[in-house]
């Protein structure tokens, strides 16, 4: 292939797209502590990088530096998206070369044993379901909410007047509509309040997740990178003066952060959540109850975790330097 | 039909509600954010690709199915710079 080895045997491979600034913001203090990198961006690598395999024996090349699967010993898998292409992704025969580009690519990843990935596609994808997670989470001992998804008026009625504390809905998949030309839209996690039940034409249309609205003191996100547990409370009061739905609204700007030890109980079934999904890398959402319980929400493992760092004081970059050290 | 009881919910998303947390760091030159926590992460391929029923012990590689059958969940893509962080209660 014309290019030598490069220097470093051992290399962490970051496998992300251009405009992610998590993997931006770690780079950076990767570089502060001379630790070196190699970063794949799937929109620019199909124009910068040569793919062989002979010999049984796949390799890379880019920059003049030339790479095996031996020579990483740690994946972080950030945010990969289809492989893009400004000659070929405007062709239909173009966007067939980017499916064999994609297929070369994979082989060349498969050869990296899942242990050294954080965390490999197959456990993130095991453990990115909602509704799994919370019939996991409960096996292993962690409070989660009485929870519901239906289609049906009745049965949803009947879960409303069930839960006098009152419940909320929030998307199963994502918050974000995206529509043509920018207007967007995002779903909070909301309230159901009577109102909401007057009509309910719309409901049979989708599958729709409630649960029991829990009375919180403050959330909490923990975020847990190989081993390393970093808590931290999240408080925002709404206006009147209680715990805020969703911490996400308002831009967050209300959100004061603040570390937070977890419970012994709860660390033991977070431990034991993170062991069943085989994760190196999770980001974990709960809160404390107004009765002291703590709650567990769902558990991300794709999560982000910078702001915490940025916003909240916190050092999870730490983490990850030791990890990928 | 309505597609869904849960778009009710839905509100206007301006710069603000974008959660531009991470603006301002040296990294960047403009306001952007951080991913959302339940983005899917598609793989490599312009169509994503996931196993089928059967087996999931690859979800980069080809379906169960058949070599060329792919499950495609590419509607579920979403840029990964505008979002706030995750789903919380």
């Amino acid at each position: 292939m014309g290019a030598e080895p490069c220097q470093t045997v051992a290399m962490l491979l970051i496998l992300t797209n251009s405009a992610d600034v998590t993997a931006d913001y770690l780079a950076d203090r990767l570089r502060q502590a001379g630790q070196s990198y190699v970063r794949l961006d799937t929109d620019l690598l199909v124009e910068s990088l040569i793919f062989e395999f002979s010999a049984y024996s796949p390799r890379i090349c880019f920059d003049g530096c030339q790479l095996t699967p031996e020579d990483i010993h740690a994946v972080w898998y950030r945010r990969p998206e289809p492989l893009k292409s400004k000659n070929l992704s405007r062709t239909a025969e173009g966007r067939w070369a980017l499916d064999e580009w994609a297929e070369a690519l994979e082989a060349f990843l498969s050869f990296i044993p899942k242990e050294r990935w954080f965390n490999h596609p197959v456990y993130e994808s095991l453990a990115s379901r909602k509704l799994e997670q919370l019939c996991i989470a409960r096996s292993v001992g962690l409070s989660v909410p009485d929870t519901l998804v239906t289609q049906s008026e009745a049965t949803l009625t009947s879960f409303f007047r069930s839960h006098p504390e009152g419940i909320i809905i929030k998307p199963l998949s994502r918050g974000y509509v995206e529509r043509e030309g920018g207007d967007d839209s995002v779903i909070y996690t909301s309230r159901v309040t009577i109102r909401d039940l007057v009509d309910l034409h719309d409901l049979e249309s989708c599958p729709t997740f409630f649960q029991a609205e829990i009375q919180k003191q403050f959330d909490v996100r923990v975020t847990f990178v190989d081993g390393d547990w970093h808590g931290v409370k999240l408080t925002s009061s709404d206006e009147l003066g209680r715990q805020v739905c969703d911490i996400r609204i308002n831009n967050m700007e209300d959100v004061s952060y603040e570390p937070v030890l977890l419970p012994e109980n709860v660390q033991d079934g977070l431990k034991r959540l993170v062991s069943h999904y085989k994760l190196r890398f999770a980001a974990i959402d709960l809160a404390a109850s107004l009765t002291g319980d703590w709650v567990f929400f769902e558990i991300n493992p794709g999560g982000q975790w910078a702001w915490q760092d940025l916003a909240g004081g916190m050092d999870i970059y730490k983490s990850f330097l030791r990890a990928f050290a | 039909m309505a597609a869904a009881f849960c778009l009710r919910y839905q509100e206007r998303c301006s710069l603000g509600d974008l959660s531009s947390i991470l603006a301002g760091t040296e990294t960047m030159t403009k306001t952007v954010t951080e991913g959302s926590d339940t983005d899917r992460k598609p793989y490599l391929r312009a169509v994503p690709v996931t196993r089928r029923l059967g087996s999931q012990t690859q979800t980069f590689i080809n379906t169960e199915a058949s070599d060329q059958d792919f499950s495609p969940y590419g509607s579920r893509a979403v840029p990964n710079r505008r979002h706030a962080p995750d789903s919380h209660q």
